[in-house]
């Protein structure tokens, strides 16, 4: 009985029973009989539970009109039964005190129509005085008088057996204004109460979606009718979502696009078409469903698709590619007249250069790319702010300087635009100018913090300039004002440290030394305000290593600490834009505590940050020295393999075969580890060691048959691979094939190349007696006016 | 995210104003006080679709797929909560209850 399994503790009860007539198994009998009837009535087998109590009365001598039993009649519609029941054992009924919750009971059924049951009580039992208001008021919510309704549940007292009814119709009328208020009434029905079941129904109906659909299965017939009627979903509507929930909460690629194309009428076939060429980025097989149902794919899409396809694993390049051939598509001679061709060959060429653009700032195709775009949508803020950073990174001042002209026209008044002028004419020595545009920057924005640190930058560059040119006063003017831009210890103790040297130049020692000291805290001591002081001295042209000697800045602790190596690093990770020798020279200076801190216990994400800092720098040696002494601790991990062998070549030294075998092992690590970057980076790795190698010593092998001749597949299996690879929207590579040979030829180049016979030499011999491509047309390529597809994002 | 077209109540074929409009009188209706999450999807699917090239961008390179969620919304628009029918309510009190609190 404590697993629930009445029927069983039934059978064993009663053979006991059979032995000996204990009283308290009889008891025990009794109680397995209602155990067994709940559970029959749970699952909406009333009739069968109506049976189980009536043995259960005969086999252990018990009353047979308990409330549970007459319920048990009404649900399974056995009104007549009932009715006999009671008007037979009414004095009983009484005696044992049931009357009330009968009552309950019996308040139900009335309004469920069965008004026989009032000729059981007497005429003033507040059962049949209730009745009629609460009738009443159920008639009038369901024609909508809420007024009448109101009014009539006035007059159900608060003892009344239609309490609890009276609270679910004042429910039901707030649900469309308050469903919180309604919620909490409905809540206030006792789970014992006669009217449970209804305001259950009700709050699942109210519950989301989701939640209500998990429930709708446990739902008996007439539960499922009431809950769709008030949410107000049709017959069809509720199909449908009952085919979703069978779908599960994460529905397959290929079970929703064949949900959303069997009911595209319902849903929509534009809504349809879009979601579903979604689907066919990830879930490329189901092409041949959405051609059935939805008809051809316009190339432009098939291609956006594939582009899309390409993003999820490709290389920047590939991408850039894959795109380009999108583009291609697009009707050029449209362009001035089609603002929305125009648009879509922007964003495009801006997603195609994007990430190419991240790893390879300079690269002419992509930059080409993006000033195209700015030339198809001239009105795109960030393009020009991205084209002037990019140029000015690489020191193109007269491209930025266009493109900046052009902004500064279009967007006067844009803060990150005059930003982007002040930047780009400090990197031009032009600090006058760069000064007028950070005033009109801060006029417009006074807390721009970025324009107020290029402005203290601003006029820390020009003191240098006039401390080189001994201008002293006019340098000491620059760092008075520099002053009063900085806005931080850190940016203070730069001034100070530039003030160091100026006082220097002046023949104040004394006062240089107390500035050195001052900008060495505030500059975060130790090795980071070291690095700050030599940067200094390098910025001014003064040789370092005298600077820091003239400086008399207290010594460093041997070894330097973790603390200050990472202090160190913070630093240089912000002279991102410093001159690369004076951050070759005052590393150089601290070659030493650098080198002997490898040995350091660093965490493995700061020691791939040191390895990543050290290779920005080009610190080969230091970067060797730190990834060894990662691979120490972490032996094999990828990323610290790759730093150590890169850091290695870097260095002119050829890799040997034991070496590229260790790299190997460390693509497929990262690859297992899902390390894309660390595996890229290692494929590049290798390919520049062997350019015609891909990362295993293998012939390029697009299919992935790595594991040499036996591998190969038979007949059946190299038809179906080809079929598959000749299908529409398939490899990139295979549809360029298929344009340049015809499918006919790409077929037979597929079948010797999935068979090893390849030999490009022998391409003619191959292609012998096959039929020519047909010749392309001009137009091909371009989009057809009279294709109502073709654009058919919308 | 979220369909954004979903969120704001709006055709695949809206204008500018129909989006502004419609974001307008979703954040009258839910202020970012009253519940912070709803508000800011409401202005991300804003953001997503305010323009005709954000909406070209959204067209051309979103790869979201639905929810079962918002295609159970989409299937739910346009329905409206009925009261059911005096037949209803005795049908159903009249077979008792078969669902639990759970």
């Amino acid at each position: 009985m404590q697993a629930g399994k009445y029927r069983e503790a039934v059978a064993a009860f009663k053979e006991m029973l059979r032995q000996e007539q204990r009283p308290e198994w009889i008891e025990a009998l009794a109680e397995a009989y209602a155990g067994r009837a709940r559970g029959l009535a749970d699952k909406g087998m009333f009739k069968e539970a109506a049976v189980i109590w009536r043995n259960r009365a005969e086999s252990c001598d018990r009353f047979l009109a308990e409330p549970a039993y007459i319920e048990l009649l009404f649900q399974s519609g056995q009104i007549e039964s009932a009715l006999q029941l009671l008007q037979e054992q009414r004095q009983q009924i009484e005696e044992r005190g049931y009357l009330p919750r009968l009552r309950l009971l019996c308040a139900v059924q009335v309004l469920a129509g069965q008004e026989a049951l009032l000729d059981l009580f007497p005429a003033d039992d507040s059962l049949c005085r209730d009745f009629p208001a609460a009738l009443a008021a159920l008639q009038a919510y369901c024609s909508g008088q809420d007024a009448e309704m109101e009014q009539q549940l006035r007059a159900i007292p608060f003892r009344s057996p239609f309490r609890d009814f009276r609270q679910i119709l004042k429910a039901l009328s707030l649900l469309g204004r308050d469903a919180s208020a309604a919620d909490s009434l409905l809540g206030r029905v006792d789970a014992g109460s006669a009217f449970h079941a209804l305001s259950i129904t009700i709050r699942v109906s109210q519950a989301p979606d989701p939640e209500f659909l998990r429930r709708y299965q446990s739902m008996g017939a007439a539960e499922r009718r009431f809950a769709t009627a008030l949410k107000g979903w049709s017959a069809q509507q509720l199909r449908l979502t009952q085919e979703l929930h069978q779908l599960g909460d994460r529905p397959s690629a290929d079970g929703l696009l064949r949900f959303l194309l069997r009911n595209k009428e319902i849903l929509g076939g534009e809504y349809v078409r879009e979601i579903a060429m979604r689907i066919l980025v990830f879930h490329p097989r189901g092409v041949a469903a959405y051609i059935k149902s939805l008809g051809q794919l316009p190339r432009f899409h098939r291609d956006r698709i594939a582009a899309l396809r390409v993003e999820e694993d490709g290389l920047p390049h590939e991408i850039f590619n894959v795109w380009y051939d999108v583009c291609s598509l697009l009707d050029k001679s449209e362009l001035s007249q089609d603002q929305e061709n125009s648009f879509i060959e922007a964003l495009i060429l801006r997603r195609m250069t994007r990430q190419w653009l991240r790893s390879e700032p300079l690269n002419p195709p992509a930059l080409a790319a993006l000033e195209r775009a700015l030339k198809c949508d001239p009105d795109d803020q960030p393009s020009y702010l991205e084209l002037i950073r990019l140029y000015r990174r690489e020191h193109k001042l007269k491209e930025a300087r266009r493109l900046l002209d052009e902004a500064l026209s279009r967007y006067p008044e844009d803060t990150e635009v005059l930003t982007e002028a002040v930047e780009t004419a400090i990197a031009g020595s032009a600090f006058k100018k760069a000064a007028r545009f950070a005033r009109r920057a801060l006029d417009l924005d006074p807390i721009n913090p970025r324009v107020r640190d290029i402005l203290l930058n601003s006029h820390l560059a020009h003191a240098r300039k006039q401390i080189q040119q001994k201008k002293i006063p006019l340098a000491r003017r620059e760092l008075e004002e520099a002053a009063n831009w900085a806005r931080t210890e850190q940016a203070q103790g730069r001034i100070d440290l530039a003030r160091g040297i100026l006082e220097l130049s002046g023949g104040d020692r004394e006062v240089a030394h107390r500035c050195f000291l001052s900008g060495f805290e505030r500059t975060g001591g130790g090795l980071a305000g070291r690095f700050q002081l030599l940067m200094e001295a390098g910025r001014m042209g003064r040789p370092m290593a005298t600077v820091v000697k003239q400086a008399r800045l207290p010594t460093p602790p041997r070894p330097a600490t973790r603390e200050q190596i990472l202090a160190l690093i913070h630093a240089l990770s912000e002279s991102a834009d410093e001159d690369e020798g004076n951050l070759a020279e005052a590393l150089a200076c601290l070659d030493g505590p650098l080198k002997r801190a490898a040995k350091l216990e660093f965490s493995l994400t700061e020691m791939e940050r040191l390895c990543e800092t050290w290779l920005r720098l080009d610190q080969q040696d230091l970067r060797t020295r730190y990834a060894r002494a990662a691979l120490k601790r972490w032996p094999d991990t990828p990323v610290f393999v790759f730093h150590q062998l890169d850091a290695k070549q870097d260095m002119f030294i050829l890799l040997s075969p034991a070496e590229r075998r260790r790299l190997e092992a460390a693509y497929e690590g990262a690859r297992a580890d899902g390390d894309m970057r660390t595996v890229h980076r290692i494929a590049e790795l290798l390919d520049a060691g062997s350019p015609f190698m891909a990362p295993d010593d293998e012939p390029f092998d697009p299919f992935g048959f790595e594991e040499g001749p036996e591998s190969l597949p038979d007949e059946q299996e190299l038809e179906q691979i080809i079929d598959m690879l000749m299908e529409i929207s398939g490899p990139p590579e295979v549809e360029e094939m298929k344009r340049e040979l015809g499918p006919e030829a790409a077929r037979r180049l597929l079948q010797e190349m999935l068979q090893g016979n390849f030999n490009p030499g022998r391409l003619d011999d191959m292609l012998a007696g096959l039929p020519q491509p047909k010749a392309r047309k001009q137009s091909r390529n371009k989009v057809r006016k009279d294709d109502p597809d073709q654009f058919d994002l919308f | 995210m979220q369909d954004p077209y979903l969120t704001l109540g709006v055709a695949r074929d809206a204008t500018d104003d129909n989006i502004h409009q419609a974001y307008l009188t979703a954040i009258r209706c839910c202020p970012a006080e009253q519940d912070p999450e709803v508000f800011q999807s409401i202005r991300t699917a804003y953001e997503s679709i305010r323009t005709k090239k954000a909406r070209l961008e959204y067209a051309l390179f979103n790869t979201d797929l639905p929810t079962p969620a918002d295609l159970l919304e989409r299937l739910a628009k346009g329905s409206q909560p009925r009261r059911p029918g005096l037949d209803l309510f005795r049908e159903l009190l009249r077979a008792g209850p078969r669902l639990d609190e759970k």
